[in-house]
């Protein structure tokens, strides 16, 4: 059997001193604090990086130029069918042999991570400018704008509406995907914790962050839920 | 139509799971590559990217000890399977009964021994401080702010936050998951150092090329030992068929094997 149960070997008193011993967490608070503080910055400025980046590529992608739209294909098909924790590998440890060198961990874990989350916010905004009625560009060339005029003031301010619920919730993911940049060393919320078990053999600092992680995406997805039938309201 | 194929992929599924689920994948779990004698089967946690100590060939788990482990284990009429997981993860496994034993080049230290229970010890390691070659680091004195590498949860990782509580050196001491993750960014340039057991720092600068070497030597006197769940009834056929294996050359002989040398003195 795969898996083996034993109820000789239930032990509640143990669970609780090995996993629910909060007093190794206050008594270390400094570092998860830190870890948390980091993995709050990475995740807000891989989102604000990744929208930036995220609409070019949006926008190249439904070009009907083709020398603009296959590269940002080949772009969003590369980093959203790898894993992400191999993209940080290979971004960390491969850059240096080809002579880049990243000042900080910070920095290459949210390079990294900025360039995922543009693949995957690039899809939101084309789902989003897609979804835009066709005689809403219709009306806009008919009123004398050009096609750029028209993206430009009349599809994706209108499309960025529809996409604040979705970009919600690939923050809720970033915030989680920030755990992944611990395997290059980054001292944030995950390894901050595992540093801490390793100190004291408890395992408690791991249920500790999972907490910490749970409020600050719960919230998240509730505004994302919110937001969502809010727009659906409005255009129902 | 479309029923048809929503039943068969269900099947399908239904029948992939439950082949995992009786384990007719075959082979059991983790990294495998049992060894020993053929009694009861017991489950052992090692990092294994720790050469000559324990690393993988081909896919199977080799080195110092393993073979060690696989000794006791043919003696003491055990079967090791080696599952190889995150080397911080072990001692709360063990405290956890997640496994049976320890093997991992762990050191024998106050703090591990008031969580788990220790084997004699079976062999002897210092601490080194390893730079690239060309590095003007010569000895700790010189690290100053560079950043020193280790691998989470070991005693590289307590002393060089010794050094740094001492004010010895002022940089960051980053934690990698494995020493191979380590080393590989010491040759990268990504840190100026790493401090490690003295066989696996020697072991991997005598493979490095030239590129990487040991300068310096902490001697702590620290001895390894497999580490056991409290109470377990593997503590005394271990120490027994160890010290056997100690008395009969048979020590000697795996030492010289992985190490390229004799023993200066058997723990």
């Amino acid at each position: 059997m795969p898996v083996d149960f034993d109820p000789s070997s239930f032990n509640l008193e143990r669970l609780k001193t090995n996993y629910l011993d909060f007093e190794v967490v206050f008594n270390n608070l400094d570092s998860i604090l830190q870890g948390v503080l980091i993995t709050i910055a990475l995740a807000l400025l891989a989102e604000v990086l990744g929208i930036v980046l995220g609409l070019v590529f949006a926008l190249l992608k439904i070009s009907r130029s083709r020398i603009l739209s296959w590269p940002a294909q080949a772009y969003i098909d590369v980093f959203r069918g790898t894993p992400l924790l191999v993209q940080i590998t290979i971004i960390y440890f491969t850059t240096a042999s080809v002579g880049i060198r990243f000042e900080s961990l910070f920095f290459a874990g949210l390079v990294a991570l900025s360039l995922n989350s543009a693949a995957y916010v690039a899809e939101i905004f084309r789902a989003g400018i897609q979804s835009i009625d066709k005689g809403q560009t219709e009306a806009g060339r008919a009123s004398g704008l050009s096609h750029v005029q028209t993206m430009r003031y009349i599809i994706v301010p209108q499309a960025f509406r529809r996409t604040i619920p979705p970009l919600t919730n690939e923050f809720v993911t970033l915030v989680k995907d920030t755990s992944l940049v611990s395997v290059i060393g980054l001292a944030e919320l995950l390894r901050a914790a595992r540093v801490l078990q390793s100190e004291t053999f408890n395992g408690t600092p791991l249920i500790a962050a999972a907490l910490i992680y749970l409020a600050i995406c719960l919230p998240l997805i509730y505004l994302a839920n919110r937001l969502e039938r809010r727009l659906n309201r409005r255009t129902a | 139509m479309r029923i048809r194929w929503f039943w068969s992929i269900s099947v399908a599924l239904v029948l992939a799971i439950a082949l995992v689920l009786t384990g007719c994948g075959g082979g059991g779990g983790g990294q495998g590559g049992g060894g020993g004698g053929g009694g009861e089967q017991i489950t052992v946690a090692s990092d294994i990217s720790y050469p000559p100590m324990e690393f993988t060939k081909n896919g199977k788990p080799v080195g110092f000890d393993i073979d060690l482990m696989n000794e006791i284990a043919k003696r003491a009429n055990l079967q090791a399977e080696y599952q190889n997981v995150t080397f911080d993860g072990i001692i709360p496994g063990l405290g956890n009964n997640l496994y049976d034993a320890g093997l991992s080049s762990f050191t024998i230290t106050k703090a591990r021994e008031e969580k788990v229970d220790f084997s004699d010890p079976y062999f002897n390691a210092d601490q080194s401080l390893m730079v690239q070659s060309d590095s003007p680091i010569k000895s700790v004195d010189d690290i100053g702010d560079g950043t020193v590498g280790v691998q989470l949860g070991t005693t590289g990782e307590l002393k060089a936050k010794e050094f740094k509580q001492e004010g010895m050196i002022t940089g960051e001491v980053r934690t990698f998951d494995t020493i191979t993750d380590a080393f590989a960014a010491l040759e990268n340039g990504q840190i100026e150092a790493v401090i490690n057991d003295f066989p696996v720092s020697a072991y991997k600068a005598n493979q490095s090329d030239g590129t990487l070497q040991v300068v310096q030597t902490f001697p702590t006197g620290e001895q390894y030992g497999i580490a056991f769940p409290q109470d377990s009834d593997l503590l005394e056929p271990t120490n027994k068929a160890l010290e056997e294996i100690k008395k009969d050359g048979t020590y000697a002989e795996l030492y010289e094997k992985w190490l390229g040398e004799k023993p200066n003195k058997i723990p």
